[in-house]
């Protein structure tokens, strides 16, 4: 039997062995951020070609599971760093990839440390430690009480009926949105349409109207913003410019007035020379750029 | 961005000064593919206008030269570019994306 411990103790790690094994996971978390952070830029900022942006989108899909199954697994076992509070900061990575770092560790440490035979408990939590005679020990009811509210920020604890509870209702609640929401959906899809869409979009869409409605008035103006804030224009709508236009149709252009009552035409050089006021007028569509209100800028194009 | 152009109240004011009762414009492209309607509020707006120029260089064809609608009260789709024709009516005038299921409003 004593000869059975001496192995099982001899396969435990060195210092030095913890420290070399600290030292690659460390590099293989830099190379998952590195991973992450490049797959997102290319993915998400940069202006590539659609195929090797499909690709970085896969390359940060399997980034984030890494991050969730190395980093964040080695930090909420405390294997990422010596340091507690290290450890725990690395483990909040879980709450930002939306799941909880506390209910984390809360399943994995302290519901499957009562699977544990009591004198390898303390391994769970504390996996990177060399194993030490103390450990060794059984540990006392107190003591464990201690150290597994140490593990969950002290949270209060529950008895195993009140747990069952808590789950089955979560369970049941989680079915009902469900149902909930696909029953909605279809009964969506299955309303009589008005102007080609469900009948409650559409009123949806025309309460926004009347709203807007109530908030037009003489006098009201659009914020503009400084000349020093003119950016580009991105070409979106294509339809209907498909024909060519010709070089001079600036000086040509035709637009055809329809008026109540007697048709009429006018001309885009007439329009030009005839109105009364030329003005201009600055708007910007990055409306977190503040600018002074008034615009100033060349002065409107002379009649040609 | 900056437009040039002239305000379309003043449109109105020097070709169409007879038309007084007109609740919608309806604008279209020469060939007839695109084309919006806007409620006169938006139409007479200080700030809605026919532009040539934008940020002083002449209006290029894709960002709708020689001449198009610019307002700050509707979404792009309903700022025609390439202006062939404009109608006074009373009627809500037929409008590319309306008919497709959008909202006619399309503003803000």
């Amino acid at each position: 039997m004593s000869s059975l411990t001496g192995l099982w103790r001899s396969t435990r790690p060195t210092a030095a062995e913890l420290s070399r094994a600290r030292r690659r996971l460390h590099a293989k978390a830099a190379f998952i951020t590195v991973i992450v952070a490049l797959s997102y830029w290319s993915t998400v900022i940069s202006d590539w070609n659609i195929t090797i942006r499909i690709g970085s989108a896969a390359a940060l899909a399997i980034g984030l599971i890494a991050v969730a199954t190395s980093i964040m697994h080695d930090a909420n076992h405390g294997a990422f760093s010596r340091h507690r509070w290290l450890n725990r900061l690395v483990s909040y990575v879980a709450d930002i990839l939306g799941t909880s770092s506390w209910l984390w560790r809360f399943k994995q440490l302290r519901l499957d440390d009562q699977r544990l035979p009591t004198n390898r408990r303390r391994r769970a939590d504390d996996k990177a430690r060399p194993m030490t005679d103390d450990d060794k020990t059984p540990e006392s009811s107190k003591e464990r009480e201690r150290r597994l509210r140490a593990l969950t920020d002290n949270g209060d604890t529950i008895s195993h009926e009140e747990y069952t509870r808590r789950s089955r209702r979560s369970f049941l609640a989680f079915g009902a949105l469900g149902i909930g929401g696909y029953l909605g959906f279809r009964n969506l899809q299955n309303r009589p349409t008005d102007d080609t869409i469900p009948d409650v979009i559409r009123s949806g869409l025309e309460w926004n109207e009347r709203v807007w409605e109530t908030v037009q008035r003489d006098g009201a103006r659009s914020r503009t913003f400084d000349t020093a804030d003119i950016e580009d224009l991105r070409v979106n709508g294509r339809i209907g410019l498909d024909d060519e236009v010709a070089q001079d149709a600036d000086a040509t252009w035709e637009i055809d007035l329809t008026g109540i009552g007697e048709p009429r035409s006018g001309r885009c050089r007439s329009i030009r020379s005839k109105a009364s006021r030329c003005t201009t007028w600055c708007g910007s569509t990055n409306a977190s750029k503040a600018g002074a209100t008034s615009c100033s800028g060349p002065a409107c194009g002379s009649p040609t | 961005m900056q437009w040039t152009g002239v305000r379309f109240s003043d449109v109105v004011e020097a070709f169409a000064s007879d038309q007084s009762d007109w609740e919608y414009v309806a604008m279209r492209t020469p060939d007839d593919r695109y084309y919006v309607g806007v409620d006169r509020y938006t139409m007479l707006h200080p700030q809605t206008m026919l532009a040539w120029q934008l940020n002083g260089e002449p209006l290029t064809s894709e960002h709708g030269g020689p001449i198009r609608l610019v307002t700050p009260l509707k979404y792009g789709i309903k700022q025609l570019k390439r202006i062939a024709a404009i109608e006074f009516t009373n009627t809500r005038p037929d409008d590319y994306w309306a008919e497709r299921g959008y909202d006619f409003h399309s503003g803000f």
